[in-house]
């Protein structure tokens, strides 16, 4: 067959398939009932407001209103971590979650002093993970965990990862590092983890990124509410996987030594241009006395873009940062 | 925002179920997948600035990385099945079975490779706009189709033009 012919057939069969979709009939009414339900929240929560203007009266208002930056924006796109641990050993809290759209990895981590228990979800979409199954097969060390066959590796007595499929299209490890037993935690850990998932929401997002810049992942990390930050990864269609951009939004403060003054979301910011094995980096002090730091091999010009087009949201959940 | 979104699902919403029910070669994944992908449009519509790449990049996405599509991936169409969603046409039953057989193929394609088929050939899309949704080089794209079509060549076999019973000799 040539390969006119073949590309032919392949339309034509392309085309027959697409005959048996689905009405739409069902996903109206899903959407429908969302709204529904979105309504009904909306109502209870104007309700809710309602009651404290009235307890508290109209300086309360003012005040809500004149501490909301003129730049907020709620935050839309928020990673969800698919998987949940039950169990975790006495006194580990959790500091880091980050995530992002497409086959980005979906790390959760929690620490006890030096020791950390890490638990990750990978797509057998990505290549570097779409042989999973084959290697655990190879492996001599096997365990069973939920009734599917993983493998231990890097096991030293205080370090051990435990990688496991729930299903064809998911790879997960649970890797507990800086504590002894470090096999038996990391089994532990890994049959107690669920489906259940977990969102994060961080002060900031990407706005529209240049051109070549693409959203890699969101990170939220802190060891309590009160030191939590958000970082955020874009990266170029040179190194699809690899950190272009990082743009990071939280309390510390960034050396500025040798910077220029450059114009930054409107305000007064610095530009450090890049040197030896540092990268270019572009800050400013935001309204609310947190920073914003955009970092890269990029051009002035693009980081201070990035930089302009992030969305901060008022309204960051970190209050799991150290639970 | 909301009228912009009816407008949107009332215009659209069948051309996204057959391009997800393509993708997934399953009706009700692919009913699941645009089902949550609207859901999660719905909440934050005002802030798309493209509503129909960013949906179609979204069903995209998730298809490749749904985890019950092994599950629940559908043998592809039976002769009886295509026969009864459009009347025969010159020679049904050579195209019945090439079609049959064509989607058999597309079948074991990985998911990555049936993307790319996918949108080459039924939403006929550019190697670059390829790459943008699929969010990888054109050069990737290339060598994903071009695999591809290597595999499906391969296993396709022309049957005789003068077969009219629809029975493989």
């Amino acid at each position: 067959m040539s390969e006119h012919e073949t590309e032919m057939l392949l339309r034509d069969s392309l085309e027959r398939l697409a005959e048996r979709a689905p009405d739409g009939n069902e996903v109206r009414n899903a959407l429908v009932r969302a709204r529904h339900r979105r309504r009904q929240r909306f109502t209870l929560a104007a309700v809710a407001a309602a009651v404290v203007v009235v307890t508290a009266g109209v300086p309360v208002v003012l005040n809500v209103v004149s501490d909301v930056p003129a730049d907020v924006q709620p935050a839309a796109g928020r990673p969800v971590l698919d998987y949940t641990p039950d169990w975790l050993p006495d006194g580990f809290t959790e500091q880091y979650r980050s995530a992002g759209p497409g086959h980005a990895p979906q790390v959760r981590r929690w620490l006890a002093g030096p020791a950390t228990v890490e638990l990750a979800a990978h797509s057998t979409a990505d290549p570097e993970w779409a042989q999973t199954a084959l290697r655990i097969s190879a492996l001599k060390d096997q365990v069973v965990v939920h009734g599917r066959v993983g493998m231990v590796t890097g096991e030293t007595g205080t370090a051990a990862t435990l990688t496991w499929m729930p299903d064809d299209g998911h790879v997960l490890t649970a890797e507990v590092d800086g504590m002894p037993d470090a096999r038996k935690v990391a089994e532990q850990v890994a049959d107690s983890v669920t489906a259940e998932p977990a969102r994060i929401r961080g002060e900031a997002r990407f706005g529209p990124l240049p051109a070549g810049l693409r959203e890699l992942t969101t990170t939220v990390r802190g060891s309590n509410p009160d030191d939590g930050g958000t970082a955020l990864d874009a990266s170029s269609p040179a190194a699809p996987g690899k950190v272009a951009v990082r743009v990071t939004v939280g309390a510390g403060a960034p050396g500025l030594g040798g910077s220029v003054p450059v114009r930054v979301r409107g305000l007064p910011g610095a530009y450090l241009a890049a040197s030896g094995p540092a990268e270019a980096t572009v800050a400013v002090h935001l309204p609310s006395g947190r920073w914003l730091i955009a970092s890269g091999r990029v051009p002035q010009e693009e980081l201070v873009a990035v930089a302009d087009g992030v969305q901060l949201d008022s309204a960051p959940d970190y209050g799991w940062l150290g639970q | 925002m909301t009228t912009g979104f009816d407008d949107f699902v009332a215009e659209r919403l069948d051309g996204l179920l057959r391009y997800a029910t393509v993708l997934t070669d399953d009706p009700h994944l692919a009913q699941d997948i645009v089902q949550n992908v609207l859901l999660r449009a719905q909440e934050r519509w005002a802030k798309i600035e493209s509503p129909p790449t960013y949906v179609r990049r979204m069903i995209t996405n998730e298809y490749l990385s749904w985890r019950r599509r092994a599950a629940r991936r559908m043998v592809p169409s039976t002769h009886t099945v295509l026969d009864s969603l459009s009347p025969p046409e010159a020679d049904p039953s050579t195209a019945y079975d090439e079609r049959d057989e064509m989607l058999g193929l597309l079948a074991t394609l990985p998911r990555k490779q049936r993307a790319a088929i996918v949108l080459r050939y039924y939403e006929n899309h550019t190697d670059a706009e390829i790459a943008e949704l699929l969010r990888c080089g054109v050069s990737t794209v290339r060598s994903q189709i071009s695999r591809a079509l290597g595999t499906l060549r391969a296993g396709v076999h022309p049957l005789p033009a003068t077969l009219t019973t629809g029975v493989r000799e």
